[in-house]
Order: C-alpha cells, then sequence, then structure tokens
C-alpha cells in the first residue's frame, strides 16, 4: 500500500498510510476452507499458477481515507480593484469511517484548507478608507478560503430505528448539480464555481423497511453558508458603490427558537423511487442584503437576512429505457418576505439523464434539466435600502452537463448553466488524468457572463484557468 | 420487460453436490440446476480485485453481502473497500420475482444514492470488467437456449450451451449470445463466454480455486478477461463467511449509504 503513494506525499501521510496497512494486516483473518476439492487443472487456462499475490482489505470495521489537494486558481481578464487575481489551495481532508459493533458507527470527515493569494496590482489607492492596505506584489492569506470545518462528525446507532447526532450531510434532492431539495446541509460557497458541502449540527431519524423510509431531522439551530465576504475574493457579496463596504454577519443566533426540523417519506421500488417532504427550514444563503451607510465610520454596511419558510415538496427518479427522468419540485413560503422578495413560490428541477459506452472502455454520461425558481428576482433588484439576494440568479434556466471517461484514466467533462431570461451562465470543463490509484491531475477552466444587473455580470473576470492534482491514501 | 442474463461475480457463490435424476437433460435444465444449486442463502464475502490493462494493475479490495431465494430473488450489496478513491463505493442490486432488477449506486462523495437505469446495465461494473448486468440472475425465459454438444475440457468432460436473448432483451442486453461451459457432474459452471451485438467474442470468464464449504462447491477465483482490449480483472476470494449476520435491512437504500 505504502508503495502506491507518490513521491511527492507528505512524511506523515506515508507513515500514517504504512501503520494503518500494517494494522489492517495483523488483525485481518482469512477464513480456510473446510475441505480442497481436487479438479482437474485447467490446463488450457492455467490461472491457479498465475493468480497475483493476495493483500487483506483494510479491516471491515474501520476506514480511513487521507485526501490532499493542491489547487491554483487564476483570474483571467480584468477584475474589479482590490480583488485576487490568484490564490493557490492546500486542502487536507482525513476522511473515518469506524464500525465498534453492527449497530453503532462514528463518520468523521473533516476539511483543512489553507490559501495564499496575490494582491490585484490597481488596489492601491483605490480604498481610501484604509482598511485593506497591501504593498505592491504582497502574497496574503485568501480568508475567505482558508478554514478548518468539519463536513461530518456524527455517532449512529442502527437498528430498527436509526438514530444519528452530529454534524451531518443529508441528501434528499435527486438533480445534478441544482438541487433544491438539498435543504438540511450548507455550502462553502466561497468560490461560487467550486462549491463543497457541508453538514449541519442535526439529530437525524430513519424507519423503514425494503422499500419505503421515512426520515427526521431536526436542526436545534440554523446554520447558513459560507459566503465570499472578503473584499479581496472576486465573489464578495459587497456592493460597489463610493463607499467602502463592510460586510455584518449576521446568521441566526444559536437558540432552539432557530431551529429547524423536516419530514421525508420515500419509496424505492423495483420501478421507480419518489419521495414526499415538508420542512420548517431557513434559507442557507442570503434571502436579500439590507445597505445602510455607516456616517461614523464612513462605510456602508452590508448585512445580510435568512428568511425562515415552509416547504412541501416530492420528487422521482423513473428509469425509461437508456435514460433516467428525475424530477423534484417544492412549494416555499417564506414567513416574513420583504420587498422585493417573493412571498412564496415554486422551485424545482426536471430532467434527463442518459449513461453508456461509445466504445469498449469508453464511457459517456449527459444530463440535460430545467430549473426553475419564481423565489428569484433573476437579476439584482432594490427596494430601498434592500437588494435581492445574490446567490438565486436565475428564474428559469437550463442547465447542460456532460463527461467521457476513457479508460478509467482520462476523464473529461463540462457544465453549463444559462439562465434564460437575462442571459446570465455559467460555464466549466474539467480535464483529469489518473496516472495511478488515489493520484489525479486536472486541468480546467471556467467562466461566467451576464449583464451588469445581474449578479454574475458583476464579479467581473470573464474565466479562469484552474490547475489541481488529488491524492488519496488510506 | 427487459431481462438479463448472468454470470460473474455470481459464479463465485457456490454450488451444492446435487445431483440430477433427468437421465436425459435439456440444456434449460442443466442451467437450473447449476445455478440453483450455487446458490447460498446468505453470504459476507471479502474479494480482491486485480484489474489488468495494457500493462498497469489496478488492485481494488471489496465487500459482497448477498442473500439470495429462488433464482430471480436476490440481493446483493457489492462496497470497495479500496483504493481510497474509491473506498465507500457501493452498488445495491434487488431483484424480485415478476419484476425488473433494481440497481443503485452510491458514491460517498455525492452523498447520495442514484439509480442505475435498466439499458445502462451492460455498463463496466466500476472500472472491472464486470457488467452490472452480470451480476443479476437469469432468466431463462428471454433466451433462446441451445446444447452444442459435449467436450473434453481438461480431463474433464462438460456439456457446452449457448444462450440466445429474445424478445425486448435483445436491444438491451450487451450480448449478442452467451456460451457456457458446464461439469454437469458436479453441477459446475467452469467457463463462459460472451459475444458482443456483432457476434465477436467479448470477454471470457473462466473460474479457479474450487473449494468446499460445508455443503458448498465454490470458486474462489474467476478471471473475467476483454479479448477485445486485453483487459482483465482477476477475482480472488481472501474470506468468506457463510454464516454472516446480516441485518434484515442491509439491501435498502438507505443501508446503501452506510457502506462508506
Amino acid at each position: 500500500m505504502g508503495s502506491l503513494l507518490p513521491g511527492r506525499t507528505p512524511p506523515v501521510v506515508r507513515v500514517l498510510a504504512f501503520a494503518f496497512a500494517l494494522c489492517s494486516r495483523l488483525l485481518a483473518q482469512v477464513e480456510e476452507p473446510t475441505e480442497r476439492v481436487a479438479l482437474p487443472p485447467l490446463a488450457s487456462t492455467p490461472i491457479d499458477p498465475g493468480l497475483p499475490a493476495t493483500e487483506n482489505p483494510p479491516a471491515g470495521s474501520f476506514l480511513l481515507v487521507h485526501h490532499l489537494k493542491l489547487a491554483s486558481v487564476s483570474w483571467l481578464g480584468k477584475l474589479p480593484a482590490g480583488t485576487d487575481p490568484w490564490w493557490g489551495e492546500l486542502e487536507y481532508s482525513p476522511r473515518l469511517s469506524w464500525e465498534p459493533h453492527v449497530s453503532w458507527a462514528l463518520k468523521a470527515d473533516f476539511l483543512l484548507r489553507f490559501a495564499r493569494a496575490k494582491r490585484s496590482r490597481s488596489l492601491r489607492g483605490e480604498w481610501d478608507g484604509g482598511w485593506v492596505e497591501y504593498e505592491h506584489g504582497e502574497v496574503h492569506s485568501q480568508r475567505d478560503r482558508q478554514y478548518f470545518a468539519p463536513r461530518e462528525l456524527f455517532v449512529a446507532y442502527r437498528g430498527s430505528l436509526d438514530l444519528a447526532i452530529g454534524w451531518q450531510i443529508v441528501s434528499w434532492a435527486r438533480s445534478d448539480g441544482i438541487r433544491p431539495m438539498d435543504l438540511f446541509q450548507r455550502q462553502d460557497a466561497s468560490d461560487r464555481l467550486r462549491t463543497e458541502t457541508l453538514g449541519v449540527p442535526s439529530v437525524t431519524a430513519a424507519y423503514g423497511q425494503d422499500d419505503w423510509a421515512f426520515d427526521a431531522v431536526w436542526v436545534p439551530s440554523s446554520a447558513v453558508d459560507r459566503i465570499a465576504v472578503d473584499a479581496r475574493n472576486p465573489w464578495a457579496l459587497l456592493p460597489r458603490a463610493s463607499l467602502p463596504a463592510l460586510f455584518v454577519e449576521n446568521a441566526p443566533k444559536p437558540r432552539l427558537e432557530n431551529g429547524e426540523a423536516g419530514l421525508r417519506f420515500s419509496y424505492t421500488g423495483q420501478a421507480w423511487d419518489g419521495a414526499l417532504l415538508a420542512a420548517y427550514t431557513r434559507d442557507r444563503s442570503p434571502s436579500y442584503l439590507v445597505l445602510t451607510p455607516n456616517v461614523s465610520s464612513g462605510r456602508l454596511e452590508v448585512r445580510p437576512e435568512y428568511l425562515a419558510q415552509w416547504v412541501f415538496g416530492a420528487s422521482f427518479a423513473l428509469p425509461l429505457g437508456s435514460y433516467l427522468i428525475r424530477t423534484e419540485a417544492l412549494y416555499a413560503r417564506y414567513l416574513r418576505p420583504r420587498e422585493p422578495i417573493a412571498r412564496h413560490g415554486a422551485r424545482g428541477v426536471a430532467g434527463v439523464e442518459r449513461r453508456g459506452e461509445i466504445t469498449s472502455g469508453m464511457r459517456y454520461a449527459t444530463i440535460v434539466q430545467y430549473a426553475l425558481d419564481t423565489t428569484s428576482p433573476g437579476r439584482m433588484r432594490a427596494s430601498g435600502s434592500v437588494v435581492s439576494s445574490p446567490s438565486r440568479f436565475y428564474r428559469h434556466a437550463l442547465t447542460l452537463f456532460g463527461s467521457l471517461v476513457f479508460q478509467e484514466r482520462f476523464e473529461l467533462e463540462a457544465r453549463l448553466l444559462a439562465e434564460l431570461k437575462y442571459g446570465s451562465g455559467l460555464a466549466s470543463i474539467l480535464a483529469r488524468y489518473r496516472p495511478m490509484d488515489g493520484v489525479a491531475l486536472w486541468v480546467g477552466g471556467d467562466g461566467l457572463r451576464g449583464p451588469d444587473e445581474s449578479w454574475l455580470g458583476r464579479a467581473g473576470g470573464k474565466g479562469r484557468l484552474l490547475l489541481g492534482v488529488d491524492f488519496q491514501t488510506q | 420487460m427487459k431481462r438479463r442474463q448472468i454470470l460473474s461475480l455470481g459464479a463465485l457463490l457456490g454450488m451444492s453436490r446435487a445431483s440430477l435424476a433427468d437421465e436425459s437433460p435439456t440444456p434449460r435444465t442443466l442451467l437450473d440446476a447449476a445455478i440453483a444449486q450455487r446458490r447460498v442463502p446468505s453470504m459476507r464475502v471479502e474479494l480482491q480485485m486485480n484489474i489488468t490493462d495494457a500493462g498497469r494493475e489496478w488492485v481494488r479490495t471489496a465487500v459482497l453481502t448477498s442473500r439470495q431465494g429462488k433464482i430471480g430473488t436476490q440481493q446483493e450489496l457489492f462496497s470497495f473497500r479500496s483504493p481510497a478513491d474509491l473506498a465507500g463505493s457501493a452498488v445495491l442490486t434487488r431483484e424480485e420475482a415478476g419484476a425488473e432488477a433494481a440497481q443503485w449506486v452510491y458514491i460517498p462523495a455525492y452523498h447520495t444514492a442514484r439509480r442505475i437505469p435498466s439499458a445502462n446495465k451492460g455498463e463496466a461494473y466500476l472500472g472491472t470488467d464486470y457488467f452490472y448486468e452480470d451480476v443479476l440472475d437469469p432468466r431463462w425465459d428471454d433466451y433462446s437456449l441451445k446444447s452444442m454438444g459435449v467436450e473434453t475440457l481438461d480431463k474433464t468432460t462438460v456439456h457446452k450451451i449457448e444462450a440466445l436473448p429474445q424478445g425486448d432483451l435483445v436491444a438491451s442486453t450487451a450480448y449478442a449470445r452467451t456460451v457456457y461451459w458446464l461439469d454437469t457432474t458436479r453441477k459446475l459452471i467452469i467457463k463462459q463466454e460472451y459475444y458482443d451485438r456483432k457476434g465477436k467474442l467479448l470477454k471470457r470468464l473462466t473460474n479457479a480455486s474450487l473449494k468446499s464449504y460445508g455443503s458448498y462447491l465454490l470458486w474462489d477465483a474467476a478471471i473475467m478477461e476483454n479479448v477485445q482490449t486485453g483487459h482483465k480483472t482477476v477475482t480472488q476470494v481472501l474470506k468468506r463467511d457463510l454464516q454472516a449476520q446480516i441485518p434484515d435491512d442491509t439491501f435498502t437504500v438507505k443501508a446503501l449509504k452506510r457502506a462508506r
């Protein structure tokens, strides 16, 4: 196992991997057959003498995977003054799954990321308030992208009723990319084109038999997405104004009255899958922003609000020949909306997926979807000091996904999201090469466009170049 | 209704020692007997797969948990333990009498189980030379079976049987025909060959390392070779537990996510 590690893997990872492989071999036992049966040798296919050496797999109750990522993100074109045109990231994610007993399990998945960035050359003099001052050519931390957080950390009891408590990623959606039914998880949206799913502190229960199940979730206190707030991050929500802007954290306070809950009934039958859900939850990205000039500090304060809402929804997946039809839709009703936010509306995605082989060793996947969000204005709208959500940038959109995999080593993946009314859009392409198990080299590009009155148009940059390498070992 | 044929990992599940009473068995009888006799009510198997491609070798370890009833009713959970980038990925297969087989795949990074359309079951099974349809029970009603005579294979007398898909299955299966080599005395499928839709030999499965576990005769190794590409998957049993305690909800989509 240790020999599979690339030469540049940090020593600590190699030591951990070696120690774990050693423990696995000591702990694992191979059951001997009760009797060996004489079978005439198959001379034409003498496979017995040629069988490869076996190695014991990791003990069944324990799994520890180390994931190390190195990435470089470079914005192309001219960026707004004061933003970072390049940053490099080093990310380490250990993922642990331990089942000491058939009824108990511990799951942990952490994310630790360092991000160093190079400042924009045109920064000097643009911000007279002096709250961001850097020397020409300085390299500094990209604060939005540098943090430590649990993706998941929970203890689970498994019996006739499954129970789990801790940070959990509850995934109820069926669609690709845009997933309105993923209500009980949060996103690291500090890079809008490379989001990460994070868990929320919650208690979950599941009860079911064969092809049906009830799932219940209780989130004692709301958790919100990580969003870009650093003025140096091109994705920052700060408006371009004559005054320096200051983001004011306004996440719901950790109180039981800010809790959330959801209930889902799901059916997974031989012919189709379906689910119904009802939930009291809250927008995890800002529902709207309130802009308030602060005369004493000379800054424009930007305060996000996260609205509570009731949602009722349904989803299904239906195979039709070589196609898979997937739909999910929900009705959302905000409790205390404020102009220009809609009081209620529908969010949904309907699409079709097809996968197959082009030639032996080359397979493809395509997904086409239509997405609807009538709680979104589709562009930036303001009413007095209130500005609509920067995260909801479409009312009607089309998404396309395509991938090609060749010999399990070469992968090409492309995505497109086109907002249908105002012309905003996102696109990305990624090529990945796996020279060996646990190592992937990748290069990609993404871009965005949109009119100035759209949030995507305000990001300024027209595209990015991404490079990276991933290591995984256990 | 699209029916599937089998092969494969299922060949590792074993065979019993019962003998045929019929003196002139039909191809259907021979195949049914071989399939029926290798069925183990519940079992947990740890596997190693060595996948060879253009001189490179990839090693995967996995756990196969299964529960089998009559032919056409079985449940399987196949979960990768290594390498790291596949660890926790799992495939759930559920077959019920009179219904289309259903399969779901779970990839830990996506935190969600995805249904596999039936027509995609001719797709490679997570990078191996097995297809999704290779782990399904045979539905002989959807095949035309023909005896191709008796041969001697390595000093063993074997019956050669050809299975041709019929009806809707023709369009949905990856194979134009499959040929079986059966040791009818011990009810063993020794070898299988799969032909692609153009009629060319596509894959060859050769079983090996026959061992006795209680009343069962089980293959503890198998080679699935794609003769068109040279790609090869060698599967070996590392540990087999025929008395495994398998919780009742193991074969549900809810439990599939636990495979992580």
